[in-house]
C-alpha cells in the first residue's frame, strides 16, 4: 500500500482498572477530567475478596467492568490518581488498577495535530520528552 | 522476550481478524473481547456509545514489528476514529 | 527523575509505597494452610461501608421509579379531580412495601434467578440432546403461562362482559377459559421452541417477525370482518401483552443468553432475544383461531340463550380485586415462583446432572426474589394498586356526571376528555418505569452489549412508547374506535421501521412489547379502563394493553433509526477527536 504511513506514538502507558459494574462511567469520567481521552470498557467477572467475607460478599457485584485507558507518560500519574480517587479503591471491594509501559501505540490523528507535533527519533525506544508529542490530540 | 499487541476496533473486525490470523506461525495467541467506549469511533450506534471490539495478540518480540504494522493495516486507521493499536512488552511467561 | 506530574501530584494527595511482597502470603513448612486464602474479619464500620451503598442505591433507584408516580396519582385526584384520599396511611406502607418489594425482587434476579437461567441455558445444548432441549423449553413455556398472574386477571374481567353485545367474547372467556388458557400456554412454548431454534442456527430475527406477524394481522381482519366476533380482538391481542411477566421475562431472557452463549451462531451481541416477542405474537393466533373454531360450533343467539339461562347461577359478582388479604399476595407471589424454580432445579440436576457454582449466592438470589416478589404484592394491592383504582373510579368525573362525585362533571366534555388522556399518557410513563420485567430486559440489554446500549435509555424509550400507547387505548374506549382499525396500521408501521432498522435494535424493540404490561401497568389500566369503560358504557374495556405493546415497538425503532440519522449527519464535525 504505497502512499500510507503509520504514525507511532511513543511514551505511552495503559492504565488498566478493575471496579464492580456500574461504577465504571464515574471512574472514566473522572479520568477524562484530568485529560485523558477516552476509554474501553469491558464486562469481565471477577472474584477475590467476594468469596472472603461469606454472605457478605453479595454485596460486592460478581461483576465487574475492566477500563482500560492509553495515556501519555506525563499525564499517567495524574489520571490514575484521579481515577483511584473517583472508584474509591480505598473503600473494601471496590476494585483494583494498574498500569503498564506501552513500546508504542498507533491511531488515527488528525493532520493539524500532526503537523504541530515535533517528530521524535525515529528510533523505538524514543527517549526524547517532547511534550508536543504526547499530547498529540490531547485536544478534545 | 514476549510483547502484547492489542487493538480496540469496531465491533464485528474481532472475529473477522482472529479468522485471517488463525495458523500465522508468528502468533502465539489471540484473544477477542467485546467492550463498550464512549469517544473511540466517531459513530456511535446506541447514541452516547458503542461496542468495540478489543483484541490481544501475544507474539515474540522480534515478530512485534510486523505484526502491529499488519494489525495497523487492518484497522484502517487512516479514518478518522477508527480504533487504536498499542504494543506492550511482557517480560515473563509460562506455557 | 522527578516529573512535573509528580510534583504536582505529590501536593494533590498523600501517597506511600509498599511492596506487594509484604502483603501476599508466605509458605510455612508447619501451616498447610498459609496460602490458602484467608477468611476476611471487617470491622462493623468496614461491614456499614460495604452494606450501606449496596443496599442504598438498590432501594433508591426503585423509589426514583415509583414514588413520582405515586405522587403523580395523589396530585392528579386531589387537585384535578377534587377528591379526597382515602386511607393515607395504609397507601403509603404500601408504597414502602412496592418499593422494597422491587429492589428485593431485583437484586434476587440480579443474584439468584438469571444467573441461574443462563446456566441451565448454557448446559441445555451440551448435556442435552436437541429434541430433549426442545422438549424442556416447550414444557417451561406451557408452565410460565400457568404461573403467570396476570392470565387470572383476565378472567376475573371476563365476568364483566355484557353477553348481548359481545357473545363470543363472553362465551369464551366463561365457559372457554381451559382451552384459552392451554392454547395460550401452548402458543408461548410454540414461541420459545421456535426461538430456541433461532438462537442455534443464528437465524435473524426479522423474517420470523414477518412470519409471525403478518397472518395475526390477516386473522384480525377476518375476526374483524364478522359483527358478532369484533369484540373478542381485544381480549386476543390483550392475551398476548399479559404472558409476559416479570418472572417469565428474565427467566426466559437468561435462558436463551445461556443457549446463544453456548450453541448459538449469532453474529449479533443480542442474539439471545426474540422468544419474547414470539410468545407476544403467537397466543393472539391461538385465541383468534380459538374463537374463529368456536364460531362454527354455535351462534351468537345460542349463546345468548345460554347465558341467560345460567345468569342465575353467576350473579354473585367474583371476589373484588382489591378485597383479599395480603395472604392471598404472599400465595401470589409464591406460586409465581417456585414451581419454575423447582422445575428448572430438576433440569439441571436430574436432567443436566450438574451444580451450582456458589450455592450461598444463588440461594440467597432465589430467596431474595421470592421474598421481593410476595413484599411486592402485598405493597401493589394496598399502595400502588389501591390508588390507582380510587383515582381511575372518580375518573370519569372529569367529564361526566357520576353518582362517586358531588362536583361532576367538573370540567366541560372537552377539557375533561384531554385531561384523562394526558392523565392516561403520564400515568402510563410512570407505571412502566417501575415494571420489574422492563428493569429486567434493560439490564440484560446493557450488559449483553457491554454497557453500550444504556438501561436508562431502553427504558425511557419504551415508557414514552407505552405512554402514547395506552393514551390511544383510552381515547379507543372514550370515542369507540375499532381497535383493528387502530391495531393494523400500526403494525404495518413496525414493521416498516423494523426493515430499515439493525438487528441490535429489532431484537430488543420487539421483545421490549412483551415486558411492559407486568403487574404494576396491568392493574392500574384495568381499573381505568373498567371505570372508563362502565361510565362511557363501551362493549369491554380490552385492547388498551395490546396498544402499550406496539407503542414501545415503535418507540424503539424509531430511537434507532434517528439515532443513525444523526450520526450519519454529525460525523464529519466529529473528525477532531482522536480515540484513546
Amino acid at each position: 500500500m504505497a502512499g500510507r504511513q503509520i504514525t507511532y506514538l511513543t511514551d505511552a502507558q495503559m492504565i488498566t482498572c478493575i471496579v464492580q459494574a456500574s461504577q465504571a462511567d464515574k471512574v472514566v469520567k473522572a479520568a477524562q477530567d484530568v485529560g485523558a481521552q477516552g476509554a474501553t470498557i469491558t464486562y469481565a467477572r471477577g472474584t477475590g475478596v467476594r468469596e472472603r467475607m461469606g454472605l457478605l460478599g453479595v454485596a460486592i457485584d460478581e461483576q465487574k467492568e475492566m477500563i482500560r485507558i492509553i495515556v501519555s507518560q506525563e499525564q499517567a500519574d495524574r489520571v490514575f490518581e484521579a481515577m483511584y480517587l473517583a472508584g474509591d479503591l480505598d473503600k473494601p471491594g471496590m476494585g483494583i488498577m494498574f498500569m503498564n509501559d506501552l513500546d508504542r501505540i498507533a491511531t488515527y490523528i488528525p493532520d493539524e495535530v500532526l503537523n504541530d507535533a515535533k517528530q521524535t527519533k525515529p528510533t523505538r525506544k524514543a527517549s526524547s520528552k517532547s511534550k508536543t508529542t504526547k499530547k498529540a490530540g490531547a485536544k478534545k | 522476550m514476549i510483547t502484547e499487541i492489542g487493538a480496540f476496533l469496531h465491533k464485528g473486525t474481532g472475529s473477522k481478524l482472529l479468522a485471517e490470523l488463525e495458523g500465522d506461525k508468528r502468533i502465539l495467541g489471540i484473544y477477542v473481547e467485546a467492550g463498550r467506549t464512549e469517544d473511540l469511533f466517531a459513530f456511535r450506534e446506541f447514541g452516547s456509545a458503542s461496542e468495540n471490539d478489543i483484541v490481544t495478540i501475544l507474539a515474540e518480540a522480534k515478530n512485534a514489528d510486523a505484526i502491529f504494522k499488519l494489525i495497523s493495516e487492518k484497522a484502517d486507521l487512516t479514518e478518522p476514529q477508527s480504533g487504536l493499536v498499542y504494543q506492550m512488552p511482557l517480560h515473563k511467561r509460562a506455557s | 527523575m522527578l516529573r512535573y506530574s509528580s510534583v504536582l501530584r505529590s501536593n494533590a494527595l498523600r501517597h506511600r509505597e509498599i511492596s506487594y511482597n509484604q502483603l501476599t502470603p508466605k509458605p510455612d513448612a508447619d501451616n498447610p494452610e498459609a496460602l490458602k486464602p484467608q477468611k476476611l474479619k471487617l470491622g462493623v464500620r468496614r461491614v456499614m461501608e460495604i452494606l450501606m451503598p449496596y443496599s442504598g442505591v438498590r432501594v433508591f433507584e426503585q423509589m426514583r421509579a415509583v414514588v413520582p408516580l405515586a405522587i403523580y396519582l395523589v396530585l392528579f385526584q386531589l387537585i384535578i379531580l377534587r377528591q379526597p384520599i382515602d386511607s393515607i396511611l395504609l397507601l403509603v406502607g404500601g408504597l414502602t412495601a412496592v418499593i422494597v418489594g422491587l429492589a428485593l425482587f431485583m437484586e434476587g434476579l440480579n443474584v439468584g434467578l438469571m444467573p441461574f437461567g443462563t446456566l441451565i441455558g448454557d448446559k441445555l445444548p451440551r448435556k442435552a440432546s436437541m429434541p430433549v432441549m426442545l422438549i424442556i423449553i416447550a414444557m417451561l413455556g406451557v408452565g410460565v403461562t400457568f404461573a403467570e398472574p396476570a392470565i387470572g386477571a383476565l378472567q376475573a374481567f371476563g365476568a364483566s362482559v355484557d353477553v348481548a353485545r359481545a357473545p363470543y367474547l363472553y362465551e369464551i372467556l366463561n365457559n372457554w377459559t381451559m382451552p384459552l388458557v392451554l392454547l395460550v400456554g401452548a402458543g408461548v412454548g410454540a414461541a420459545a421452541v421456535l426461538g430456541t431454534l433461532r438462537f442455534v442456527y443464528g437465524w435473524s430475527l426479522k423474517p420470523m417477525i414477518y412470519a409471525a406477524v403478518l397472518p395475526t394481522l390477516a386473522l384480525t381482519l377476518v375476526v374483524y370482518a364478522n359483527p358478532d366476533l369484533r369484540a373478542i380482538l381485544g381480549l386476543a391481542w390483550d392475551c398476548g401483552a399479559v404472558t409476559t411477566g416479570p418472572v417469565t421475562v428474565p427467566l426466559v431472557l437468561s435462558l436463551g443468553i445461556g443457549i446463544a452463549n453456548s450453541a448459538g451462531k449469532g453474529d449479533s451481541s443480542l442474539s439471545g432475544f426474540g422468544v419474547v416477542t414470539l410468545a407476544s405474537l403467537f397466543p393472539i393466533l391461538a385465541v383468534l383461531g380459538l374463537s374463529l373454531f368456536v364460531s362454527t360450533q354455535m351462534s351468537a343467539e345460542e349463546i345468548v340463550v345460554a347465558a341467560a339461562a345460567a345468569s342465575a347461577n353467576v350473579s354473585d359478582a367474583p371476589v373484588g380485586l382489591w378485597e383479599q388479604s395480603p395472604l392471598q399476595e404472599i400465595a401470589l407471589g409464591v406460586r409465581a415462583i417456585a414451581p419454575l424454580v423447582l422445575f428448572l432445579m430438576f433440569v439441571l440436576f436430574v436432567v443436566l446432572r450438574e451444580g451450582l457454582a456458589n450455592k450461598l449466592f444463588t440461594g440467597y438470589g432465589l430467596v431474595l426474589s421470592i421474598v421481593g416478589m410476595c413484599v411486592f404484592n402485598v405493597g401493589l394491592t394496598y399502595g400502588l394498586g389501591a390508588i390507582g383504582a380510587q383515582t381511575g373510579t372518580v375518573l370519569p368525573a372529569a367529564f361526566m356526571a357520576i353518582d362517586l362525585s358531588a362536583v361532576s362533571p367538573i370540567y366541560s366534555a372537552m377539557l375533561g376528555l384531554t385531561l384523562v388522556i394526558l392523565f392516561a399518557w403520564f400515568m402510563g410513563f410512570g407505571a412502566t418505569l417501575a415494571e420489574p420485567a422492563l428493569n429486567a430486559l434493560g439490564l440484560t440489554v446493557q450488559n449483553l452489549t457491554n454497557g453500550a446500549f444504556k438501561k436508562s435509555m431502553l427504558m425511557y424509550s419504551v415508557a414514552i412508547g407505552v405512554a402514547c400507547g395506552i393514551a390511544l387505548g383510552i381515547a379507543k374506549i372514550l370515542f369507540e374506535i375499532d381497535l383493528a382499525t387502530l391495531l393494523i396500521p400500526l403494525y404495518l408501521f413496525a414493521l416498516l421501521l423494523t426493515f430499515f432498522s439493525t438487528e441490535e435494535f429489532v431484537n430488543v424493540a420487539w421483545d421490549s412489547a412483551g415486558v411492559t404490561t407486568g403487574p404494576v401497568t396491568v392493574p392500574l389500566v384495568l381499573a381505568m379502563g373498567l371505570g372508563l369503560g362502565n361510565a362511557v358504557g363501551a362493549v369491554e374495556g380490552f385492547g388498551i394493553l395490546s396498544m402499550a405493546s406496539i407503542g414501545p415497538i415503535i418507540a424503539v425503532l424509531s430511537m434507532g433509526l434517528i439515532i443513525r440519522f444523526r450520526q450519519s449527519r454529525g460525523a464529519p464535525a466529529t473528525t477532531q477527536t482522536k480515540g484513546g
